[in-house]
């Protein structure tokens, strides 16, 4: 799973047009890879989306 | 004029009419007063009453129940003065108290939680959601003209669940950080669906038009309906009448696409799909708007916004549908 984050941010990164672009964005990658990682687990084990302050609320059904 | 000063010319994603707020991630700026002009067009006024929205502060008699409507920058009234708009003409034809929460760039998810928390304060038994089905793609953006939005998720066990606004994103810095990573998270999501917005980008070839990307759309419409639900659940257990109001899209009015795999009609007819499973009622302006435009006398700007004919004829449809419901007696 970690391993294809990792495949994906590259060839996202690769994927631009110019080379400052693909730069900034190995750089954005790197600096989001915990963040991503996180989320790819929550999203897997059926929690929260994000782990922040504001955890998610159940908001549907109403009644 | 409110003064000799020139008016500020409003560009795309401008933010000078809005603020952060806590719930919608922005609304707008409380009793602001400003003369604003949009490329190539006449100035308009600019008036925000105390709750932040492009209204009149009247208040309701005590007995007296109201007309809300929600939408984006149409609603708004982005270009049109503020009482050509389709709100005040509805309120002239129905001889209803008609509030405007209509702000620029806000998202069907905004417009549920609008509903939810602010809407009570107006005693709505009607309300009426403008939406051009193009704009449903605002639910996957979570960042948007510098403000972190809030949004809905389906997590696997298909709860539908609210990411609020982080407490942080009060501040511009913090704001800048996460909405970064929001918008990098979206564009690589977007990216392992073979969708790519922002190199060669053509709006007459937008993904969401595209036929073979359909499937990569799917969980967009699934989230769409989820908070249709919550919308209808709402309106239901409160005894408010709810009306979705579809725009034509811009790219409706220009040349037909040149193949049948890129079909403007697919966001509405979807949008459609959703409403109908929720059984929540709608009107559709394509047809009335399509054959009221014309090169010489448009219903839309230049940029897509409907302009004063536009309103004109969406408020004629909406009490039109309105009359026919029996929801209004005039």
């Amino acid at each position: 799973m970690k391993g294809s984050l990792f495949l994906s941010l590259m060839q996202f990164a690769l994927a631009k047009q110019t080379a400052r672009e693909r730069f900034k964005y190995v750089l954005l990658g790197m600096a989001f890879y915990p963040f991503l990682s996180r989320d790819n687990s929550a999203r897997a084990k059926g929690g929260d989306d994000s782990t922040s302050s504001q955890a998610g609320d159940d908001i549907y059904p109403l009644f | 004029m409110t003064s000799g000063k020139a008016p500020k010319l409003l560009t795309t994603g401008d933010t000078t009419c809005y603020q952060f707020d806590a719930q919608m991630g922005f609304w707008g700026v409380p009793s602001l007063e400003l003369e604003v002009c949009y490329d190539k067009q006449p100035s308009i006024l600019v008036q925000h009453n105390a709750d932040g929205n492009r209204d009149t502060n009247s208040a309701l008699k005590s007995d007296e129940k109201s007309i809300v409507c929600f939408g984006g920058s149409h609603t708004w009234g982005g270009g049109v003065q503020q009482g050509l708009r389709y709100t005040e003409r509805l309120a002239d034809q129905t001889a209803r108290r008609v509030f405007n929460l209509g702000h620029c760039s806000l998202g069907l998810d905004q417009v549920c939680l609008a509903m939810l928390h602010k809407s009570a304060k107006y005693r709505p038994e009607i309300i009426i959601v403008e939406q051009y089905p193009w704009a449903v793609h605002r639910i996957l953006n979570n960042y948007v003209n510098g403000y972190v939005r809030p949004y809905f998720y389906i997590n696997s066990r298909q709860e539908l669940k609210l990411q609020k606004v982080p407490t942080l994103a009060k501040y511009k810095t913090f704001r800048r950080l996460i909405g970064t990573y929001y918008a990098f998270r979206k564009e690589l999501r977007e990216f392992q669906s073979g969708i790519d917005l922002k190199q060669g980008y053509d709006p007459l070839a937008d993904p969401i038009f595209l036929f073979w990307k359909t499937r990569q759309y799917d969980a967009m419409y699934s989230l769409l309906d989820k908070i249709l639900s919550v919308m209808a659940d709402y309106c239901r257990q409160n005894g408010i009448k709810l009306l979705f109001g579809l725009g034509a899209i811009h790219q409706q009015f220009g040349p037909k696409s040149k193949s049948e795999l890129v079909d403007y009609e697919l966001p509405r007819r979807r949008l459609i799909e959703c409403l109908e499973r929720n059984r929540i009622a709608y009107v559709d302006m394509t047809d009335a708007m399509m054959t009221s435009h014309s090169e010489q006398d448009p219903v839309i700007f230049a940029d897509g916004h409907i302009n004063t004919k536009g309103h004109r004829i969406f408020s004629e449809v909406l009490h039109g549908s309105l009359l026919e419901k029996g929801w209004v007696i005039r």
